[in-house]
């Protein structure tokens, strides 16, 4: 009997390790594209035709005990050679949109290019969240970024709909408020990375064996 | 030191030093680069964890496995828990850094697999170890013994200490959620139970498989050296993917692959 019930406790500890390691990988990082360096450029293009590019830099950030700035550069047709915005960031407070804190007011479409992908995961269980920001269905995807799979958030809203990468919460592409977007450049996401990985541990793995057998060849070639 | 020279003219020592060095090299270059850091380390990271997987793969037939061979349970184990580590290396990188584009999951279901990759581990070098301790226990005195069994305890507690101090630390105060705390306790004592185990290790190597075991003990200690130096970064948030210190984590990957080519040379 005491076998028993010792047994059962480490089955449900086991059970409820993994169940919570699980709910926890759950939860996405936010606003993890804000590293010190990112540097986003997306086009867009007008519904009449017409296209321009919307460039975003992380240039500094100040991280203090409830709070941090981050001091980006920001271009556009209006401002060629680029402004400098600051975002400020209370951690106490739910932040859905990372340009509504700017500290400049930035074109409406500009405001939707960057979410906080763990709020929209939240957001999917609460409807006052999603009538808040226009949004009609929230539900995860994958796409192949480059020759790679990369999980995504596609965002359907009121005037369009956007795919959102995870990790870093940017739009990668969509259409909204009449226009489409589409992620041009960035330094934070590399395109077929894990397809770079494999070749890499086929070529090293080719190479342990290459030399491997070179290796034991070279003893049987002395002994001799 | 001739015989040295003559050992790194070994095309598998070149092959070694060659990926260590281009490993070093890669971790200078996304420090100076750090927004490259969490994806080059991603690519990097699986690729040399499976080095030592796939060198045991072409001489694992003529090693074989019986549980009367101490040696052949010890390579088959660390052979083991080489594949794991690769598992959790895959779903660390892969999944989560690459797939998802998380930074730093954690837990997550590679610490399932990180922690299964110690039971064989410590296992089969502690099957091999106890089996040459017995073998060389009657040319030590009773002095001896006792002085080694409390280094060897004296060792692994005191690691255990320090790197769950460090471990407390990272969470400045704040309470530890359940699930990390089992895997925090299980990371310590997994560590602390390994280094006993390499500590009686050094005591006992002996005759011409001891370079290989030498070899074995060395990875494990890296792994150890950089598990608490690891905690020690996270304690005070200095931790990046892409960090210097796990050149540590690599070396011990290759360090593992030269053991494994030893097992090669002796059983080809």
């Amino acid at each position: 009997m005491a076998k028993k019930v010792i047994l059962y406790v480490a089955f449900s500890l086991v059970l409820l390790t993994l169940q919570g390691c699980i709910v926890l990988c759950q939860e996405p990082v936010f606003f993890n594209g804000l590293e010190l360096g990112a540097h986003y450029d997306w086009k867009i293009c007008k519904s009449g035709g017409g296209e321009y590019t919307v460039s975003v830099i992380v240039d500094d950030m100040e991280a203090e005990e409830d709070y941090t700035i981050y001091y980006l550069t920001y271009v556009d047709p209006n401002y060629t050679s680029g402004i400098s915005i600051e975002v400020n960031l209370t951690w106490d407070e739910d932040v859905m949109l990372l340009f509504e804190y700017a500290n400049i007011s930035l074109p409406d479409i500009v405001v939707y290019l960057w979410w906080n992908a763990s709020l929209l995961d939240y957001a999917m269980e609460n409807e006052t969240l999603k009538e808040e920001y226009n949004i009609s269905d929230i539900k995860y995807g994958k796409i192949m970024y480059g020759f790679s799979p990369r999980k995504v958030l596609i965002v359907e809203l009121d005037d369009g709909e956007i795919t959102i990468d995870v990790g870093t919460g940017v739009v990668l592409s969509g259409s909204l408020l009449g226009v489409s977007v589409e992620l041009s450049y960035t330094n934070m996401i590399k395109k077929s990375a894990i397809l770079y990985s494999v070749i890499l541990l086929v070529v090293l793995a080719c190479l342990a064996i290459l030399f491997l057998k070179l290796g034991i060849k070279k003893i049987g070639g002395e002994k001799k | 030191m001739k015989k040295l020279m003559e050992e790194i003219k070994d095309p598998f020592y070149i092959y070694s030093i060659s990926v260590t060095l281009f490993s070093i090299f890669v971790y200078i270059y996304i420090n100076m680069n750090p927004v490259l850091a969490l994806i080059v380390a991603a690519i990097l990271y699986p690729a040399i964890a499976s080095i030592p997987v796939f060198v045991y793969l072409m001489s694992i037939r003529k090693v074989g496995f019986s549980w009367e061979d101490k040696f052949s349970i010890m390579i088959v184990f660390q052979w083991l828990g080489s594949v794991i580590w690769f598992i959790a290396e895959i779903v660390w990188c892969w999944y989560y850094n690459l797939y998802y584009g998380w930074e730093n999951p954690y837990p997550s279901i590679a610490d399932i697999f990180y922690i299964a990759a110690y039971i064989p581990v410590i296992v089969g070098l502690a099957i091999y170890i106890i089996y040459l301790y017995k073998t060389v226990r009657p040319e030590l005195s009773k002095r001896q013994v006792l002085v080694n069994t409390l280094t060897a305890i004296f060792a692994g507690v005191i690691v255990g200490v320090i790197y769950w101090v460090m471990v407390v630390a990272s969470y400045a105060g704040e309470p530890i959620p359940f699930v990390e705390f089992i895997l925090n306790v299980l990371y310590v004592f997994l560590d602390a139970v390994l280094l006993v185990v390499i500590m009686f290790g050094f005591i006992v190597i002996r005759g011409k498989m001891g370079r290989i075991l030498l070899l074995f003990l060395i990875s494990c200690l890296l792994v150890i050296i950089f598990d608490v130096f690891f905690a020690y970064l996270e304690a005070y948030g200095l931790y990046y993917d892409g960090h210097p210190i796990e050149l540590l984590d690599l070396a011990s990957y290759v360090v593992d692959a030269l053991a494994f080519y030893e097992v090669a040379k002796i059983a080809r």
